[in-house]
């Protein structure tokens, strides 16, 4: 079975116009919907947001970053799809990596793949907003702009100091994905080392450690974040992401430690101490790696789950300092003027369940695919 | 099974107290002086050592802490800076509102979860359980401050506008003449008051339970016990609710432990939506006012209930699973 278009010139000629289609005309949905969307989109982008790419190269660094993206998506694409058209159809299936089933099952998962999409989509929104945006975030209108409600000119509406809602709601993207990322990316090596440590060595390191985590996971973790938000009196986006990557570890080494715990105890773990390997390098090199999988999911899903963190912050007044948009902030802008203006805060509200349902989505589908015993 | 809970209460208290010195250096390490909030700067240099002294914060860190924790012993918990009472009574106040609010949600969630999960485990892959799997997602992941805002957007504001029969109240625990109600219309005034808070908390846990019903529910209905039931002839309802749902529901009672902690960061936010006048936004309000005694107090309380929770879960499972030994 063939799953694509031989290299033949047809596929060639036409992923050199349009990439993906390839993909998608041989049934591989995700990967060409994915590929034909982005050089479709992006080359509207260039179109029509012309003068505003070119001038971005001057401009400041998000701008600069924004350009290089729809470059670097365009070229991606475009590369990839030649690649892949032009790959030899045989391939050498002998070795099958766990890692390969994993994608494949993943694949086969339909919903977790639009998931998978969503949240790439949202990433590449968020990276390339100052080139699409149609208003600047925080400029605020004439007065008589104010509460408007959505239509062709502000899709989603305005704020109560005439703010372009959508304009506002795709820079707040920004603020929302960066934060995930580098929270969970904190926690989950913390959690990944600590769980892994405490699980091998046991004693009196695995007694303290465990202990700690009891603690944590017992205290409303909320109340632990807003009075070291509020107490620390900055509300630098620095802050925020420590402590939300710092107090979201424990639960990560809780299952890491229990994964260990097991691990200890196999042949070839084993075998690395026979053979005398410094206990630095089992760790390191043969335990945590057998642990990837869960640490995969639950970084995924933790990343929904420090977005909502985030946006509760915000909405209680103690995110990032304003006019800096965030998700969080504009749903409490949006609190007082309910009935006036109800676009204000169910906008950004949709957006936070869009984004979490999609990393939740995805995270479901991994858990699916990485445990060989839920693999169909 | 005495010697077991017994232990486990032991256990707790290097917990609590664990939990409690972290709440107090947090607090107190934090820059900044609450006294400046409580001081003029017109003050004289005299008087303002003397809010201090008032406040207890002219002794050195580790006093304040052997002190801190005496007083704890005691039941103690300081006095408020901004409200001028003791932290106690004003918990006493205000827990019960809390709590009224947190069990009401939690045991909708535990209700509606359940019953959820069943439905979706016994039509497994029916549309039923897809639509009731993708909506639940919706709700797991949304945040509980958001939904309650459109709780309140729909069932109370665009309710009165559109004219619909009921509109709930928005705002506050009871009606401004509450006092002069009869029982009957202060019971029916606070289920009203109650309602949109206690749903939007639940609907966000109901969701988790109910996938992890429906998960747990799967696992037992393949079980040979099952089909053996079902061999002998008893009604699908006997086979199902007492036979599976009891085995189903030993994971299911973990949750209680699990979800208490979202629970209470739950009703921060619900309570600050809804002004209702509970631990949650004590303590946000606290923490804004820099009044240290009710932060510490608040969040000390607000820890302690997790873990008697935690207990009262393990509890449970060891007397629901047989299967478990207690030493």
């Amino acid at each position: 079975m063939t799953d694509r278009l031989g290299p033949g010139r047809r596929g060639l000629a036409l992923s050199a116009v349009l990439p993906g289609l390839p993909q998608l005309a041989v049934g591989r949905w995700g990967v060409g919907g994915l590929g034909l969307t982005v050089w479709i989109a992006f080359l509207a982008v260039l179109l029509t947001r012309w003068a505003r790419f070119a001038a971005a190269w001057g401009g400041p660094l998000d701008h600069q970053i924004a350009s290089l993206t729809v470059v670097a998506g365009l070229l991606g694409t475009w590369g990839w799809s030649m690649f892949d058209v032009s790959r030899p159809v045989e391939l050498d299936r002998s070795g099958v990596s766990q890692w390969r089933l994993a994608v494949q099952a993943f694949k086969k998962n339909r919903i977790a793949v639009i998931g998978a999409m969503v949240v790439v989509w949202v990433y590449l929104i968020a990276l390339v907003t100052p080139l699409i945006a149609p208003y600047d975030p925080a400029m605020q209108g004439p007065l008589p702009g104010r509460l408007a409600a959505p239509s062709s000119e502000f899709l989603l509406g305005t704020d109560h100091v005439a703010r372009d809602v959508f304009s506002r709601l795709m820079y707040g993207a920004r603020v929302s994905l960066s934060i995930g990322f580098v929270a969970v990316g904190i926690s989950v090596t913390i959690g990944t080392l600590l769980g892994a440590v405490a699980g091998y060595l046991g004693g009196w390191i695995d007694t303290v450690v465990m202990r700690f985590v009891d603690m944590v996971i017992s205290f409303p973790r909320l109340v632990l974040l807003i009075a070291i938000v509020a107490l620390f009196d900055t509300q630098s986006i620095f802050l925020i992401v420590a402590v939300l990557g710092f107090t979201q570890w424990p639960g990560t080494a809780r299952i890491v430690r229990g994964e260990v715990l097991s691990l200890r105890e196999r042949e070839f773990v084993e075998a690395t101490r026979a053979l005398g390997f410094s206990r630095r390098r089992i760790i390191l090199r043969h335990v945590i790696p057998n642990v990837l999988a869960p640490v995969i999911i639950a970084a995924t899903l933790g990343i929904g789950n420090v977005i909502v963190l985030e946006a509760g912050l915000s909405f209680l007044g103690l995110g990032l300092e304003p006019p800096t948009p965030s998700w969080g902030s504009m749903v409490a802008d949006g609190r007082d003027l309910l009935l006036n203006a109800w676009w204000i805060s169910t906008f950004p509200g949709l957006a936070i369940v869009l984004t979490v349902v999609a990393f939740n989505l995805v995270g479901d589908g991994l858990r699916d695919a990485l445990d060989p015993r839920l693999r169909a | 099974m005495r010697t077991f809970i017994a232990r486990r209460l032991l256990g707790a208290i290097p917990l609590v107290l664990g939990i409690a010195t972290i709440i107090f250096f947090v607090v107190n390490l934090a820059p900044g002086d609450p006294a400046d909030r409580f001081s003029s700067p017109t003050m004289s240099a005299e008087a303002r050592e003397q809010v201090r002294v008032n406040m207890g914060l002219d002794q050195p860190i580790h006093i304040r802490y052997v002190r801190w924790l005496g007083a704890l012993a005691q039941g103690d918990l300081g006095v408020s800076f901004s409200r001028n009472r003791p932290v106690v009574d004003i918990i006493q106040e205000l827990l019960p509102n809390t709590l009224l609010l947190s069990f009401t949600a939690i045991g909708v969630a535990f209700v509606m979860g359940i019953l959820l999960g069943i439905l979706q485990a016994v039509r497994q892959y029916s549309l039923l359980d897809s639509i009731a799997s993708i909506v639940g997602l919706f709700f797991y992941s949304m945040p509980s401050f958001w939904l309650a805002l459109m709780m309140v957007l729909v069932f109370s504001l665009f309710a009165s506008v559109w004219g619909w029969p009921i509109s709930f109240p928005p705002s506050d625990i009871q009606d401004i003449d509450y006092a002069f109600f009869s029982p009957i219309e202060k019971v029916q005034d606070r289920l009203m008051h109650l309602a949109l808070p206690a749903t939007s908390l639940a609907l966000v846990l109901a969701a988790g339970i109910a996938r992890y019903t429906r998960t747990s529910m799967l696992e037992e209905i393949r079980q040979d016990f099952v089909r053996t039931a079902r061999a002998k002839g008893l009604s699908e309802p006997v086979v199902i609710f007492k036979h599976t749902l009891r085995n189903a529901l030993i994971p299911v009672i973990t949750l209680v432990g699990l979800y208490l902690p979202f629970l209470f960061s739950g009703t921060v936010f619900i309570e600050s939506v809804f002004a209702w006048p509970g631990m949650g936004k004590l303590v946000v309000d606290a923490i804004l006012q820099r009044d240290y005694p009710i932060i510490m107090g608040g969040s000390l309380v607000f820890a302690m209930m997790v873990v008697v929770g935690n207990l009262v879960a393990d509890v449970l499972y060891a007397v629901v699973d047989p299967r478990i030994r207690y030493d």
